[in-house]
């Protein structure tokens, strides 16, 4: 059985949403291809389920059917991820964008130029990093993020991170309300002389119409964002806020995993899927976008024998090169005589600072490049998930449960996110022994961390430990992941990074300044498979400024012009909303 | 049909009990309603295994970052910790007894361990729904006001009185 289209998009996630609804109101057919379902928001329990959501990891990806398999060094052999996982992609119209934070970054000027940006500032990264510029400059990608921003409706305050890129106005909203914690780290970090910012992100503090006409209700600051749909609808995610905006020109399709992209003569033909009785179809189109998160997009390239594939061994090749993962700091201050109510707030809500990212301070002779965002978050505190004890304390008993709840709400959680660079031992490539449950080899991950990240995150750490002191924390416990072998199995960040990386040199980026596969040109690789390298900050908002870069690139190609935005033609509404819609119904434009 | 067998279910009940145990602040595991909660666990699923990856082959890493690598599914896990206790006479120990079988449990095998302690924490802090934190007293004893859902659009107030 085979479908023809204009477009097919694989992957409905943020990446894959904007593209494919950007596309088709152009006036182009597209067929969006999910391998999860469509999730009904009446069909969830009722209550805020994090036994379900975030400890069994009910939203995100099946790993029975498909995992990944990793090794610390190219020397060992891989094994797989059987449970939990460091990451959590998603599964199911919205992808992780159902289950994301909501922290919405621009990069800085410098992250898209890094090699370019370091050598200026005299800056060489150690012996086998690579730092590479991204062949967009901030100017180009500028629109796009304030398009995104738009879309998602972010909340935050211009102006008040001084070392923030240029913006052409505002933030679509005020940041979300202070918290007895943001405020504490705000003051705190201005007496040390800092910059202290409120965090930009996707929940709205108010209710709000985005240029789609799709309007959506406020936050209750209820605490269950990350890892959870938000059932208010003002978590921003694909499902509430893009694709109610899908004229009938669009075609989803769920439950329908892609296993192939047909290829011949450098152009691709379509996709080959599997729906969900395991029949296999097609899908032709002109064009194809690979939306399917960093690690599905380099797997399916993989898999179609597309792209030229790394060889650790002789450098050669691109796909599956300059793969990287964030370099988390997490602190923990102990305040014995204050209590935060953590319980309310939202992971949009919290306060910032910048000063030690980038070449935003005196490197001296520290002996790594860059930095990392420092972030003070007031997310919430859901029971499981939220237990911190002081460094000493035994992990069960009478002595545990006493000390659980005494700090509780005594606690204040202060994290950094330092940059990562791409180095030639990272990388992905196919795994020659698992396979998923239909027979196809999982992609192998071959990571480690390194002497630059744990320079880089002890300098960190020290700054952390300063702002808890600061804030009036009388202990201060901080975990440095870099400092053990990288842990695969528990949950660090969805923040996957590079594999088909964009650039200006065929030789060593896969896919081309546009993000167009350099072999194939009708066939589009986005998301943050895209990344160079990791930079210090969450990864959604230059996804989606990508991603509508990319709509613009491809509607262009194909002889069509991008709708303007904030002109939606009514017959843009879908017409029957159900089929697209698990949160906030469209309002009127 | 019990997915755990009555001695089984014994020292779980034993275990939790030791694990988080009575005091002014709360009742034990056991009284919250572990059994229940474990139950409906370990015969779910999540105890089956069902979105876990557990195909061959299985190796046992020589360097901790791998996470669980048995051939096992939770339920099966969990179950053959017990037995392990058991077997040991977990049953016939007094409170300190218990204590240092589980601290040995702890030392010696830290997976099973961690997700024997796990199943006894999410039994008290889960949603009552699941059978477990029965009407909100692991809740209480933490300080978590409870489901938003429930306290509805007060719950943001409290922040801003």
């Amino acid at each position: 059985v085979t479908r023809a289209a204009d477009v097919v998009v694989v992957g409905a996630g943020w990446a894959g949403s904007i593209v494919a609804v950007e596309l088709a109101r152009a006036g182009l057919e597209v067929a969006l291809l999910e391998r999860g379902p469509r999730r009904d928001p009446g069909a969830g329990p009722g209550f805020r389920d994090e036994l379900g959501d975030a400890v069994r990891q009910g939203l995100t990806q099946d790993l029975s059917r498909e995992t990944w398999t990793f090794r610390h060094d190219r020397r060992e052999p891989a094994l797989p991820v059987r449970v939990g996982g460091a990451f959590r992609p998603g599964e199911g119209v919205g992808g992780a964008g159902v289950v994301w934070g909501g922290q919405t970054w621009r990069l800085l000027e410098r992250d898209l130029r890094l090699g370019s940006a370091l050598a200026e500032a005299g800056q060489r990264p150690g012996p086998d990093l690579w730092a590479s510029d991204w062949g967009v400059a901030y100017a180009d990608l500028a629109p796009h993020y304030e398009t995104f921003e738009r879309v998602a409706g972010v909340s935050g305050l211009a102006g008040a991170n001084p070392f923030e890129a240029p913006r052409s106005g505002p933030y679509p909203l005020p940041p979300m309300p202070e918290t007895p914690l943001t405020a504490l780290f705000t003051g705190a970090a201005a007496g040390l002389g800092l910059h202290p910012f409120p965090q930009p992100g996707g929940t709205l503090p108010e209710r709000y119409t985005n240029p789609y006409g799709i309007a959506r209700e406020s936050c209750t600051l209820c605490g269950f964002c990350a890892q959870h749909a938000c059932p208010a609808g003002a978590k921003a995610d694909p499902s509430v806020a893009v694709l109610p905006a899908a004229p009938d020109r669009l075609r989803l399709l769920t439950e329908a995993t892609v296993t192939r992209v047909e290829a011949g003569g450098g152009r691709a033909r379509g996709v080959v899927y599997r729906d969900a009785a395991g029949v296999e179809r097609r899908v032709e189109a002109r064009a194809v976008v690979l939306a399917a998160y960093t690690l599905g997009n380099v797997r399916l390239l993989l898999l179609s024998g597309l792209g030229r594939p790394y060889d650790p061994a002789t450098g050669a090749g691109t796909l599956g090169r300059a793969y990287t993962f964030p370099a988390l700091v997490n602190g923990v201050g102990f305040f014995p005589d204050r209590t935060f109510e953590r319980y309310a707030g939202s992971t949009s809500t919290g306060a910032c600072v910048d000063d030690f990212s980038a070449e935003h301070f005196d490197h001296g002779d520290l002996g790594f490049t860059g930095g990392g965002l420092i972030q003070c978050p007031a997310a919430g505190a859901p029971p499981i998930g939220s237990l911190h004890v002081p460094p000493g304390t035994p992990s069960w008993g009478a002595a545990w449960k006493r000390e659980a709840a005494r700090w509780y709400d005594r606690v204040a959680l202060v994290h950094a996110q330092g940059e990562v660079l791409a180095a030639p031992g990272r990388h992905l490539d196919l795994d020659p022994a698992y396979r998923d449950a239909a027979g196809d080899p999982l992609l192998r991950i071959t990571f480690d961390w390194s002497e630059d990240e744990r320079r880089r995150s002890r300098f960190l750490a020290a700054r952390i430990e300063e702002l808890l002191r600061a804030m009036g924390a009388a202990q201060v416990a901080i975990d440095l992941p870099a400092e053990r072998p990288y842990d695969v199995a528990t949950y660090q960040c969805t923040h996957n990074a590079g594999g088909a990386i964009m650039g200006g040199d065929p030789a060593t980026s896969a896919v081309d300044p546009e993000c167009r596969l350099w072999e194939v040109p009708n066939l589009y690789v986005v998301g943050a498979s895209a990344f160079p390298q990791t930079p210090g900050r969450n990864p959604t908002g230059t996804v989606g400024a990508l991603a509508y870069r990319a709509a613009a690139t491809i509607a262009r190609d194909l002889g069509r012009t991008s709708p303007a935005r904030g002109e939606v033609p009514r017959t843009a509404l879908p017409r029957r909303r159900g089929d697209f819609t698990p949160g906030a119904p469209p309002g009127p434009p | 049909v019990a997915v755990l067998a009555p001695d089984e279910a014994a020292v779980l009940a034993a275990a939790g009990d030791r694990i988080f145990p009575a005091d002014e602040s709360s009742p034990a595991a056991s009284d919250l309603g572990l059994l229940a909660f474990a139950e409906r666990q370990l015969g779910g699923p999540w105890g089956r295994g069902e979105r876990m990856y557990l195909r061959p082959p299985f190796a046992t890493p020589d360097h901790p970052g791998h996470g669980w690598q048995a051939a096992a599914t939770p339920a099966e896990a969990v179950a053959a910790t017990l037995r392990g206790l058991l077997a040991g006479g977990f049953l016939d120990l007094d409170d300190a007894g218990r204590d240092a079988a589980l601290a040995r449990l702890e030392r010696d095998e830290p997976a099973a361990f961690a997700l024997l302690r796990a199943l006894v924490i999410e039994s008290v802090l889960a949603h009552p729904s699941h059978g477990g934190n029965r009407a909100g007293a692991g809740w209480r004893w933490l300080g978590f006001p409870g489901d938003p859902v429930e306290l509805g659009q007060p719950y943001a107030g409290r922040l801003r009185r």
